[in-house]
């Protein structure tokens, strides 16, 4: 049996904020994941444009969310600073950044390696797209074109220049079907990003432009440092494109997290919930396993961040589940876990489905309600996309609310424990 | 606008329409093959996908299944590269192994036909042995018959039919709708049309005009002002993410098949009247199919379904008949017989494995009608790709590609999968998988565009099988609009609306049977294309158009 | 009988065998709704250590995400994936990052059990003549060898080592043996014959005659008590029908953790957690508990435990393409080297062997394995005092 002060279940943006944020007051904290998940396939930028709106709904004094956010923020920029991957940007600058579909997308929070491609503040700029032969996840003239496409017609407000290159990327045998993790391996080698620099300046004259979008590939743990040399050898100005999965970024992202994590001294346990055990309204005792290993963790509070579907925390096979509590599951803010799936769906795929707002209702202080909004458990909290109301992919949340939850439930469990949080 | 005189002009480019173009075509006539949307678009692109004989019309229409068996042997020799073979396993569910006599002479007089169809003789198994072959089968069964029929990839036998009758002189569009039909007098002259995608209009003239629209026959006997009636029927499957049997099933009332790398299970018969173009699976269909296979495999409920597709079946007029016993018969309809409307043909009815005599029937009368003497070669010519057998393995240490990527190009193209390979040589990364889940290569999909007639992402998806693995497009959908519009020289902004009709054509088939896994896939979808990609955009969707 | 009379199995596998139509096994059947789980996320790319180790070379490979979500799906075609599925090393990093844990390493033994019975002549020369040594030799390496000769009689330990020890690693093993002895227990060895493992990863049957002779060899010396070194052989004697609960079987580090250890060396120490130990049974701690005790300046290699990456011998990839083997397991010195340890311990014969064949002259380094470690150690303190 082992004793903690704050378990929490799930490592991604909302179980690592969690975390660090119990940790750093000094309290035991342990950490129940398995694998990764949507964190680690995210673009790594935190949109914070819908958190205001949803925090709204949660807290009673308004004039508290600025300042909430901007805690949050400063805690995760020094989190990924200190974990060497550090982070630029606040909640009142939307930057705009070009995406690899080659459409745009506003964002808060990036890492240095996409600092540069805010679109907003490149007005007259001149990119040059740089593809990898043999790399299709990044496609340089359709990218081009179509950053061209949504000046011109307005969709994007600032206008620039853009033109396509491809190059052989130093060092592969194959040009087919490289990935952005082989890639982005190389790049963590200084010689081929010197080489690599060398290709695009022996491919044109940089001199006409002004900037270089990348692909999502500028290394795996030595991010910092390619995008340097890239810099320093071109004289251009350069950043990545948001990724979409497999995502480099943000699986640097992740892994930033968890470095932030082993840093504050959070125990690690990579194993899934298998039960748990209840007393006095509360959870007494919860039972992990990893393959043939067991550990009985007797925690103070709980704090569930274990995802939506990808993550597996909520799953619906005849009806929505939630696997490890089984706790009641919402559709937004009714509990519907039988609800058919007819009800829950629309006909046009870009409309919203509301199946995707599925998770679990939670009070003001982050417990999980049920219908009758009774507390389920007194010692159980949940953060991030496991929660109802919410659907990130329509630009309704995503990490800015996983990072904001899992810090506020921190909050709240340090203030249940008698720790010195400050609530909102 | 573009004119031009034939002889034949052929309406509806399914496997009947494809098969009277490559029939017309190869005997001379100089002939236009119009299909609205594109090739197997319409109802031969819902079924389900097999050569077969039919053990269920023995009872009523025995003639029928064995002329489906004479056809099948027939087609599978045209075209061997795209047929597999499927054994089937029916096992006697509770109650049933004493009708296992009474069944037997059924079975065995269909072994004797099965030899047209290279299909092998039926197996009587235990209980036991038939769990053995097949541990999902319920404890409930009390032995089981293995009968065999081949499958084929029913989307590569339509254009392989296209392909020939273009290669004999035809002139092939899609993506063309027929807006009318010219009259003058009782005399049918030619057709109105318009592009779907461009907007274009054209008119062209023949001697003849051929109605082989399937479900849409009615409307377009209509535009020609002559009545035409169909029974049609609605016909649903369940697609399953991967093979998760190694044998056929059948079930009460339902069946379940292997089918390349998918499950299909299937099928469903109901009236249907409504426009075909708004034909849709609903959930009470889905569940019916579901339970019915439960009896047969317990656990069917626990795969991961990935999509479902429906289409109607262009029967023939049965006032009366119930529609699990509408005929298959197929008839060639003279409007200058029945209506005294001359230059106009009308063919229904049927079933995909005798298109080729369906076909060779309505040519046979076109011939007389035109004096022309040509006899039907569409039995002994192999369609394209079907010449000679490919060797994936050779072919996958000359070009550098994975044996499974080639096997796969191999099993589309056949003979010609060279040709498709072909563009490897000169730019290797075309070699890279744009989709991942089948496999796909970029230098297929570019062929397809290029010698297919591939104009829209759903039409490379019906050449190529782009999108239709697990991830339904996930990974592919992005990066072929890329290549789709580089192919076609055409503007970005095609990309991003190529992206939305896609995601849309691939969200109906999705959304009557989203669940399980599939809703974990879904979500990385919408992050990626919604979240990131911001396809919802209003703004987004209306410049691209 | 004719084809067109026979019925039974027998029937339909002459009928259809032709067309490479296997059939599931009960558990695959099963397992299938677990390999579903698949949404092509790539995650698994960045873990995979073969596509870590291959990006500069000739050689393509598609990667755990195409097993999941590509080649698993149509049975027929398994054979296909014959140029990829043998340079899998099954060593798991991939399912331990994906978000459903879609279990890789068994999609792949699934995939290469069914291609001997399609096409022979696609299954690696080396693990045909695994097969073979097996048949004829009781081995995988087909040769005559002396078991081991510390036999003790009414023994209440048998402890079994293994082919890669008993023949590649012999010097370690000794060291075991010896280690056994001073800390007095009571333990036997026998006459071994391969444990079968190995037939799993080369995708054929298990070998009968390999689990009767081994349960006879061990249960006929009075005893259940197994205590093994090799992680394949602790899976294989504990999980296998062929030996279906009738052993009580410890990998060796388990055992030894019951010891009370103290420091025995102030050199700096770090671990390789094998995957067969630690990804595939979760056994991470005991092997560290015992060597922080023995060795207070223990260090943790930046991929560790779960993250832990493959040796390269897995999956039976040394014998299918040895270069990229030892190639894998360079990589993993490097990195043992890069914490400043002179000593890298694990405790698996196959690692220790990959490991010694990537080592260079110049390397500063000493491998060993954990229980080969504690007998040098205890030597040294015996020879200081």
């Amino acid at each position: 049996m082992m004793k903690t002060d704050v378990l929490v279940i799930g490592g991604g943006a909302a179980g690592a904020m969690a975390a660090t944020t119990a940790a750093r007051s000094g309290f035991d904290t342990t950490l129940v994941r398995q694998g990764y998940g949507a964190t680690a396939l995210s673009t790594g930028a935190v949109d914070l444009s819908e958190v205001a709106e949803w925090l709204r709904g949660i807290v009673t004094n308004a004039e508290m969310i600025h300042p909430t956010v901007d805690t949050v923020v400063a805690d995760f920029l020094g989190l990924m600073a200190e974990a060497n991957y550090a982070y630029v940007g606040s909640q009142d600058k939307d930057l705009i950044l070009i995406n690899a579909m080659g459409t745009v997308k506003s964002t808060h929070l990036v890492p240095e390696t996409m600092a540069a491609g805010d679109l907003e503040s490149i007005e007259g700029a001149r990119l040059l797209f740089v593809g990898v032969q043999g790399y299709p996840d990044f496609d340089a003239t359709y990218l081009s074109k179509s950053l061209r496409f949504l000046s011109d017609c307005g969709l994007v407000r600032t206008c620039f220049e853009t033109a396509s290159l491809e190059i052989e990327f130093p060092r592969v045998v194959h040009t087919a079907n490289l990935s952005s993790f082989e890639l982005a391996q190389l790049m963590d080698d200084e010689e081929v990003v010197l080489e690599m620099a060398k290709c695009v300046q022996e491919k044109a004259d940089l001199n006409q432009y002004t900037h270089l979008a990348l692909p999502p590939i500028l290394g795996r743990d030595n991010s910092a440092r390619a995008l340097a040399i890239l810099q320093d050898q071109t004289a251009l100005c350069c950043f990545e494109v948001l990724s979409l999965p497999p995502s480099v970024p943000g699986f640097r992202m992740q892994r930033a997290l968890d470095r932030a994590m082993k840093h504050r001294d959070v125990r690690i346990i990579h194993a899934s919930v298998e039960s748990f055990s209840e007393s006095k309204g509360g959870i007494r005792s919860v039972r992990v396993v990893e393959k043939e290993t067991e550990y009985v963790l007797d925690p103070g509070v709980v704090i569930l961040a274990s995802g939506k579907f990808i993550g597996g925390g909520i799953q619906r096979t005849d009806r929505l589940r939630e696997p490890i509590f089984d706790l009641p599951v919402f559709v937004d803010s009714d509990c519907a876990p039988d609800a058919e799936m007819g009800t829950l769906l629309a006909e046009r795929f870009v409309s919203e489905q509301r199946i995707f707002k599925a998770g679990l209702q939670v009070d003001e202080r982050f417990h999980p309600v049920s219908p009758d909004g009774q507390v389920i458990y007194s010692n159980l909290l949940a953060a991030g996309a496991v929660l109802a109301g919410y659907d990130y992919s329509l630009g309704q949340g995503g990490l800015g609310v996983s990072m904001v939850s899992g810090h506020l439930c921190a909050q709240v469990a340090l203030d249940q424990l008698g720790g010195k949080g400050v609530f909102v | 606008m573009p004119s031009a005189e034939y002889e034949v002009i052929v309406i509806g480019g399914g496997i009947t329409g494809a098969g009277i173009a490559r029939d017309c075509a190869m005997r001379g006539f100089k002939t236009l093959l119009l299909e609205k949307k594109d090739f197997s678009a319409g109802t031969t692109g819902t079924c389900m996908g097999m050569l077969h004989g039919g053990v269920r019309y023995m009872a009523t229409e025995p003639e029928v299944t064995k002329l489906s068996c004479i056809e099948s042997g027939i087609v599978q020799r045209l075209a061997p590269h795209l047929i597999f073979r499927i054994p089937w396993i029916m096992p006697l569910l509770a109650g049933s192994r004493a009708n296992l006599q009474a069944f037997l002479p059924a079975i065995t007089h269909y072994d004797e036909w099965g030899k047209f169809k290279n299909s092998k003789p039926h197996v009587v198994l235990s209980a036991e042995e038939a769990r053995t072959l097949e541990p999902s089968l319920s404890p409930d069964i009390e032995g089981a018959i293995t009968i065999d029929e081949p499958g084929v990839d029913v989307f590569r036998l339509v254009i392989a039919n296209v392909i020939s009758a273009a290669e004999h002189g035809a002139e092939i569009r899609n993506h063309t709708r027929v807006t009318g039909i010219l009259r003058d007098g009782n005399q049918v002259y030619g057709v109105q049309t318009q592009d779907t995608l461009t907007g274009e209009v054209g008119e062209y003239h023949a001697a003849y005009v051929v109605n082989a629209a399937g479900p849409w026959t009615p409307q377009v006997a209509a535009l020609a002002g002559v009545p035409f009636k169909l029974c049609p029927t609605k016909g649903i499957h369940i697609i399953f993410d991967r093979r998760i049997t190694s044998t056929a099933v059948s079930g009460a009332g339902a069946s379940l098949l292997p089918h390349e790398n998918t499950s299909i299970c299937g099928l469903t018969d109901t009236f249907f009247f409504l426009d075909p173009d708004e034909v849709r699976s609903n959930r009470e269909e889905v569940e019916h199919l579901l339970s019915s296979m439960e009896k047969a495999i317990p656990s069917i409920r626990q795969a991961r379904i990935i999509r479902t597709m429906a289409g109607v079946r262009p029967l023939l007029d049965q006032p009366g008949t119930d529609e699990r016993q509408l005929t298959r018969h197929y008839k060639v309809y003279d409007h200058e017989e029945l209506d005294e409307v001359r230059g106009f043909l009308t063919i229904a009815g049927g079933k995909m494995v005798i298109y080729r005599i369906m076909a060779e029937d309505l040519t046979n009368l076109l011939c007389r009608k035109l004096g022309r003497e040509d006899s039907c070669r569409t039995k002994e010519d192999p369609l394209p790709g079907g010449e000679e057998q490919a060797n994936p393995t050779a072919l996958a240490e000359e070009f550098g590609l994975p044996l499974y990527t080639v096997a796969r190009v191999v099993s589309r193209h056949g003979a010609r999968a060279r040709r498709v390979l072909e563009r490897c040589r000169e730019e290797p990364q075309s070699k890279s998988h744009v989709c991942v889940c089948e496999p796909v290569t970029e230098a297929e999909i570019r062929y397809a565009i290029t010698h297919e007639w591939a104009r829209t992402l759903d039409d490379v998806r019906r050449r190529t099988r782009l999108g239709m693995g697990p991830c339904q497009g996930c990974h592919c959908t992005k990066i072929a609009a890329g290549v789709l519009v580089d192919e076609r020289g055409e503007p970005a902004k095609r990309g991003h609306q190529e992206v939305l009709d896609f995601l849309q054509e691939r969200w109906k088939g999705r959304e009557p049977v989203l669940t399980g896994a599939q809703l974990r896939q879904e979500e990385l979808l919408r992050a990626c294309y919604l979240g990131v990609g911001g396809y919802h955009n209003p703004a987004l969707e209306r410049v691209s158009q | 009988m004719t084809e067109s009379q026979k019925n039974g199995l027998d029937g339909f596998r002459e009928r259809y065998g032709p067309d490479n139509i296997i059939e599931y096994t009960p558990e695959e059947s099963h397992l299938l709704h677990k390999f579903e789980w698949c949404i092509n996320c790539g995650l698994c790319l960045a873990e995979c250590v073969v596509l870590r180790n291959l990006v500069t070379n000739a050689m393509q490979y598609a990667g755990p995400r195409s097993i999941g979500t590509s080649l698993s799906r149509s049975t027929p075609d398994f054979w296909a994936t014959s140029d990829t599925i043998y340079l899998c090393t099954m060593c798991g990093a991939c399912e331990a990052i994906c978000p459903a844990q879609v279990p890789i390493p068994e999609i792949v033994a699934m995939i290469r059990s069914k291609i001997p019975r399609q096409k022979d002549d696609l299954v690696p020369m080396a693990h045909r003549g695994l097969v073979h040594n097996l048949q004829e030799s009781g081995n995988i390496y087909g040769q005559q060898i002396e078991p081991f000769a510390a036999v003790q009689r009414n023994p209440e330990y048998v402890l079994f080592v293994g082919c890669v020890g008993s023949y590649l690693e012999r010097e370690s093993v000794e060291h075991t043996l010896q280690l056994l002895e001073r800390l007095g227990v009571n333990f036997t060895t026998i006459d071994e014959l391969c444990c079968g493992g190995p037939t799993q990863v080369a995708g054929v049957p298990m070998v009968d005659s390999l689990a009767q002779h081994n349960l006879t060899a061990i249960l006929s010396t009075g005893t259940s008590k197994v205590i093994t070194p090799c992680p394949r052989c602790w899976a294989t004697l504990s999980q296998h029908p062929a030996y279906a609960g009738k052993l009580e079987v410890q990998h060796v580090t388990q055992f030894l953790a019951g010891f009370d250890w103290k420091a025995m060396t102030d050199r700096v120490v770090t671990y390789h957690d094998p995957c067969e130990l630690g990804r595939y049974r979760g056994e991470y701690d005991t092997v560290r508990a015992t060597l922080r005790q023995v060795a207070p300046h223990f260090v943790e290699m930046p991929n560790s435990r779960e993250t832990s990456v493959c040796c390269g011998a897995g999956g039976g990839l040394r014998g299918v393409q040895t270069r990229l083997s030892v190639q894998i397991a360079r990589s993993r010195l490097e990195e043992a080297m890069k914490t400043g340890a002179e000593i890298l311990v694990t405790e698996c014969y196959s690692c220790l062997h990959n490991f010694y064949n990537a080592r260079r002259s110049t390397d500063n380094i000493e491998l060993y394995n954990l229980s080969e470690f504690l007998n040098v150690l205890m030597k040294e303190n015996t020879l200081a005092d």
